[in-house]
């Protein structure tokens, strides 16, 4: 007899370990499916000789007091085992033009950031002042960052449907102010002129208030999750995935057929997985040419080719935690156009990490990287590469090393590479179609896969489905969690677990 | 852009996209009831336009009332009229 779950969650990156919580903390019996051999996507972290690095998740922002991130993972029960360490002080985030070695260095806090970018470019005061009402106006506007008032329902404003390049081309002269405020476009993957003002707004105010890293890492969250995930019962099954929808009755599905030949039995199913592959577990003789065609038309977005490394005997006192962005270009359209030729954007995190009572002073580099830069090697698996494939990385290794030092030439005996991945690596170790990064990229006036799925009984959650990061990817697990367990229940489940906490503050 | 135009081309989406029969193709049909749509088609049926016509369809108000094929030839000589009439942001 085939065992029956309430609900069934695909994908074990923030999005699935979250709504599985939220629905096994409300009295759902929940299955959740790993297709890799362990929970946490890109959450988890890569060790090489025993020092950790970052495989996806880096950093984030809007980790404030009654803020939307905090309130997730309070109501999620994990708020005090997720500790932000922020960056702050001269030199933790820094922004650096090479081409003419122009040097940004921006301190932490919103109003300290549009202070700082009025003193470095007192000729655009207006612009700036603009530029910042406006987002401040967009986050106002978005009901969906006060946990107690999320809903399915959508509606739009008016930079919904302009882009940030228009915007910034509106108000601002200057192609070092546009590059700067444009740079955070890497931290989801859609350039100025493809992506909406609206959701760049979403995800740079949270930058703009405050960078943090995660005591720990994304693993902190994978260890937090496990821990609750296991208190609420919530059955995990790694090594596991849908291969077919079966016992269709009408648009509803009856039966879920696992990769090893198993039937499982469960009322509701959402997939918090990448669209694509979503697409493909999908019956197509349910679907409407127009929802295939929808869904087709998703661009994956890129990812990173990452460096991996230390420097040895370096004070830890005087190691970030720190962000440099090493931009080629004031023009991150050129950045993001996987067309580009020319050096990439470099992303260099300086972080001090305690393993084991050891500490290292660790150094995670990396750029955007597309598919076709590797497509040549798509065919190929770990360990089984071409050569031509490794003197490529050999080279990137290089590139990466040498403007490394050009920022930090202090470092230049001291540090050592230890190993890199590029877009294939992730794509082979967790997963994600061509290595992507974001999922799908967000472009403006796209309507995401979100929600309800066309049979009756399916969700979809994820990265790509409200915003991209881990913000985005929680909010649309709470979204699609009060779809399925009614407004009432959700909202007094989210007040009573927000109100355990003392002297909560009002939302940011 | 003509009426008629708009009227072939929204058809025309309808049959390809979601696989209508022309024959049901009449002003006034009703979209849920006649044409077999449902709430999450909308969704699609909205991006299926915005590309056939190459307007962006915002407003949700007007995209909630829409109940006959005759609303959606309405609706989209409304953002065509839009287009034209305003320059680009």
């Amino acid at each position: 007899m085939s065992k029956r779950y309430d609900h069934i969650v695909v994908g074990s990156g923030i999005s699935g370990l979250t709504l599985a919580l939220l629905l096994a903390s409300n009295q759902k019996s929940v299955l959740l499916i790993e297709k890799a051999s362990r929970i946490g996507g890109s959450l988890n972290r890569f060790y090489k000789g025993g020092i950790p690095f970052d495989t996806g998740f880096h950093f984030t922002g809007g980790f404030s007091p009654g803020g939307i991130l905090g309130d997730m993972l309070q109501a999620l029960g994990i708020g005090e085992r997720i500790k932000p360490v922020f960056l702050s002080g001269p030199g933790t985030s820094v922004f650096v033009f090479e081409k003419g070695w122009d040097v940004y260095d921006m301190p932490a806090g919103t109003d300290a950031f549009r202070a700082a970018l009025l003193r470095y470019f007192p000729k655009e005061a207006a612009g700036i002042e603009k530029y910042f009402a406006l987002v401040q106006k967009v986050c106002d506007a978005t009901v969906t960052f006060d946990l107690r008032k999320i809903t399915l329902a959508t509606s739009s404003i008016d930079e919904d449907y302009v882009t940030l390049q228009q915007v910034l081309d509106g108000m601002i002269a200057d192609p070092a102010l546009k590059g700067i405020l444009s740079t955070y476009c890497l931290c989801y993957g859609v350039a100025p002129k493809e992506v909406s003002f609206a959701n760049h707004a979403r995800v740079a105010a949270g930058l703009y208030h405050s960078v943090a890293r995660i005591e720990g890492g994304g693993e902190a969250f994978v260890q937090a999750f496990q821990e609750r995930l296991a208190q609420a019962g919530v059955e995990i099954r790694c090594n596991s995935s849908i291969a077919e929808l079966a016992e269709l009755d009408g648009n509803r599905v009856g039966a879920f057929l696992l990769e090893n030949g198993e039937r499982v039995l469960a009322n509701d199913c959402t997939f918090t997985i990448h669209p694509q592959e979503v697409l493909k577990i999908l019956p197509r003789q349910q679907l409407k040419k127009a929802f295939v065609d929808r869904v087709s038309s998703f661009e994956t977005s890129n990812g990173f080719f990452s460096l991996f490394g230390v420097v040895r005997n370096a004070d830890p006192a005087d190691f970030g935690p720190s962000i440099v962005s090493l931009l080629p270009s004031t023009d991150l359209n050129e950045l993001l156009d996987s067309g580009r030729k020319g050096e990439a954007a470099l992303a260099i995190i300086r972080s001090v990490e305690t393993v084991r009572g050891k500490t290292h002073c660790v150094v995670n580099a990396f750029e955007p990287e597309f598919y076709c830069d590797v497509e040549a090697w798509a065919d190929s698996s770990v360990g089984h590469r071409p050569q031509a494939y490794y003197d490529y990385k050999k080279r990137k290794i290089e590139a990466i090393t040498r403007r490394f030092l050009s920022f930090y030439p202090q470092y230049r005996d001291d540090f050592q590479v230890l190993d890199a991945a590029s877009v294939l690596t992730f794509r082979d170790y967790l997963n994600s179609p061509e290595g992507n990064a974001y999922g799908v990229k967000q472009k403006m006036c796209q309507a995401n896969l979100f929600g309800k799925l066309p049979l009756v009984n399916l969700f979809v959650a994820g990265q790509s489905a409200v915003l991209p990061g881990i913000v985005g990817a929680m909010l649309s697990s709470f979204i699609v969690a009060r779809n399925i367990l009614g407004k009432e229940k959700l909202s007094g489940f989210i007040e009573e677990e927000l109100s355990c906490q003392a002297g909560t503050q009002p939302s940011a | 852009m003509t009426e008629q135009e708009i009227i072939d081309a929204t058809n025309d989406v309808f049959e390809k996209s979601f696989e209508v029969e022309r024959e049901r193709l009449v002003p006034q049909a009703q979209i849920f009831a006649d044409l077999g749509l449902d709430s999450l088609d909308i969704v699609d049926l909205i991006v299926a336009l915005q590309t056939r016509f190459e307007v962006k369809i915002r407003n949700e108000e007007k995209v909630r009332e829409i109940r006959t094929l005759q609303d959606i030839y309405r609706l989209i000589a409304s953002f065509k009229n839009d287009q034209n009439g305003t320059s680009a942001t």
